[in-house]
């Protein structure tokens, strides 16, 4: 049995994941990071990616979507900071794809530019005016969801 | 003129039941907002709580190589003032005690010859200082009702950029804390550059608390996890992790990563506070608005009982007097006819 060790993935609006696991995997700048029980202190920064909690004894797997953040782990306890994150069970996958399809569509539209800003209609019925380079990251964002939401489950 | 009075105090007492009933509706909205509020200000304690004590960490490693982050600037000449108020009145002195700061803290900024950028969140700035003259640059509103996280990723860069920047040497918060239900104040605050890490040793007993418990506890909402007081536990004496942390990227590039998302989470955790906080006071006030009303109401009743008895009364009078007036005179006619008959 693998020892364990206290996970935390804390977003501003509420903790979406809080128990003991085995393994972690997350991305940072310099490449894929495995966290184990007893890791050396550490704090970084994460890269837009699938973070990977194994518990029950690696059983079992809980994806998310992390659109980038912090993780520290110090004794034994890693703590996943993130302005935006998503459990993969929780992604609206038909959303993901629509909203993959708008900003794809809207970035065609456009001129090789990333700052010029084009006129988008919001969910809410409103218009705003974003760069190319805020649809860029939503587009980044929307694939980021469909790949979590749409990895095949252990 | 007795019964023109008693309608108009009916007609008085029909607005004033009418006014009652909309500040006792506002009154149920507030506070089951006020609930809403809190709630999310607790579930958005851990994430402020891990950022804070990150920031904190980081920062205690890059001192003297974060550069503008930690230096303390010996003259401040350009400030960036942020104000989060109310879009909407009626929460009894909500705007104006924040306000009132506001413009305390600016004419204090006046006469050091500042030059002070005004950010402001809610409508009940723009007017207040479109009146008194004063520039604002950023107006926002719809945001403090039921703030999203975006709202503070809207607000926050114009706070952050222009400092990283060397724009701006300050960056100031003014807004409402939220302390406890019944407990708001005004927080005038110095967001960057970060307050400087307290010298080894200047708080010992800090390092005594346990270091697991430290950033991450959900167990204490009430306690404001403010970077002061993240910056004692790790600031001082052997760090909470041992001794030596890794950076990933090293400390002062992570610093500057992590400072925007810090701001965020700062800009976020005010504007929760100031909805929380107006909805409190927006429940008190239109608490106090029913009682009045109801009150009201009393007196008014009171007055039109005794204006409609007063009528009835001068009615009987002068049916009475009416009566008797006629009897007389009829009496008198038969009288006099009597005698003519005579």
């Amino acid at each position: 049995m693998a020892t364990s060790f206290d996970v935390e993935l804390v977003t501003p609006e509420r903790i979406l994941f809080q128990g003991p696991a085995e393994q972690v995997i997350l991305r940072t700048r310099e490449g894929d990071l495995a966290f184990l029980a007893g890791h050396a202190p550490l704090i970084g920064s994460v890269e837009p990616c699938i973070v990977r909690i194994q518990y029950d004894d690696a059983s079992r797997e809980q994806r998310a979507a992390v659109h980038g953040g912090f993780v520290r782990t110090s004794h034994n306890r890693t703590v996943i900071l993130a302005a935006v994150a998503e459990l993969a069970e929780e992604i609206d996958l038909d959303r993901a794809r629509r909203a993959k399809e708008k900003s794809a569509q809207a970035l065609s539209t456009m001129s090789a530019s990333a700052a010029q800003r084009l006129t988008i209609t919001q969910p809410n019925g409103e218009e705003a005016d974003v760069t190319g380079e805020a649809m860029e990251a939503a587009q980044r964002r929307a694939e980021l969801r469909i790949e979590t939401a749409e990895t095949p489950h252990f | 003129m007795a019964a023109g009075q008693e309608r108009l105090l009916r007609r008085r007492i029909q607005t004033v039941r009418s006014t009652k009933k909309i500040t006792h509706a506002m009154e149920l909205i507030a506070a089951s907002q006020i609930q809403r509020a809190q709630n999310r200000i607790r579930s958005a304690r851990p994430y402020f709580a891990g950022m804070t004590s990150m920031v904190a960490e980081a920062a205690r490693d890059a001192r003297g190589t974060a550069g503008r982050l930690l230096a303390q600037p010996e003259d401040v000449r350009r400030t960036m003032v942020l104000v989060v108020v109310a879009d909407r009145g009626l929460c009894g002195g909500y705007n104006s005690n924040i306000l009132r700061a506001a413009e305390r803290t600016l004419a204090h900024g006046d006469s050091e010859g500042r030059e002070q950028t005004l950010v402001t969140v809610g409508r009940k700035a723009q007017g207040f200082f479109h009146y008194r003259g004063r520039r604002i640059d950023h107006a926002f509103s719809g945001m403090t009702d039921r703030p999203r996280y975006e709202d503070a990723q809207t607000v926050a860069p114009l706070l952050v950029d222009p400092f990283m920047a060397g724009e701006v040497d300050l960056v100031q918060v003014i807004s409402m804390r939220f302390v406890s239900a019944g407990t708001q104040r005004v927080d005038v605050r110095d967001t960057l550059p970060l307050p400087a890490a307290p010298a080894a040793g200047e708080t010992g007993t800090a390092s005594a608390t346990s270091p697991t418990s430290s950033a991450l506890s959900t167990a204490e909402p009430a306690a404001l996890a403010s970077y002061e007081e993240a910056l004692a536990r790790h600031g001082a004496g052997p760090s909470s992790t041992g001794g030596y942390v890794e950076f990933e990227p090293e400390s002062k590039d992570l610093l500057s990563l992590l400072v925007p998302r810090y701001a965020e989470a700062l800009v976020f955790e005010a504007l929760l506070e100031a909805s929380a906080s107006e909805h409190t006071s927006r429940q008190r006030a239109m608490a106090s608005a029913t009682e009045n009303a109801e009150e009201l109401i009393k007196t008014l009743s009171r007055r039109m009982n005794r204006a409609r008895q007063d009528s009835i009364t001068t009615e009987i009078m002068e049916i009475v007097s009416g009566a008797e007036a006629l009897r007389r005179a009829t009496a008198g006619t038969d009288a006099r006819v009597e005698v003519v008959a005579e």
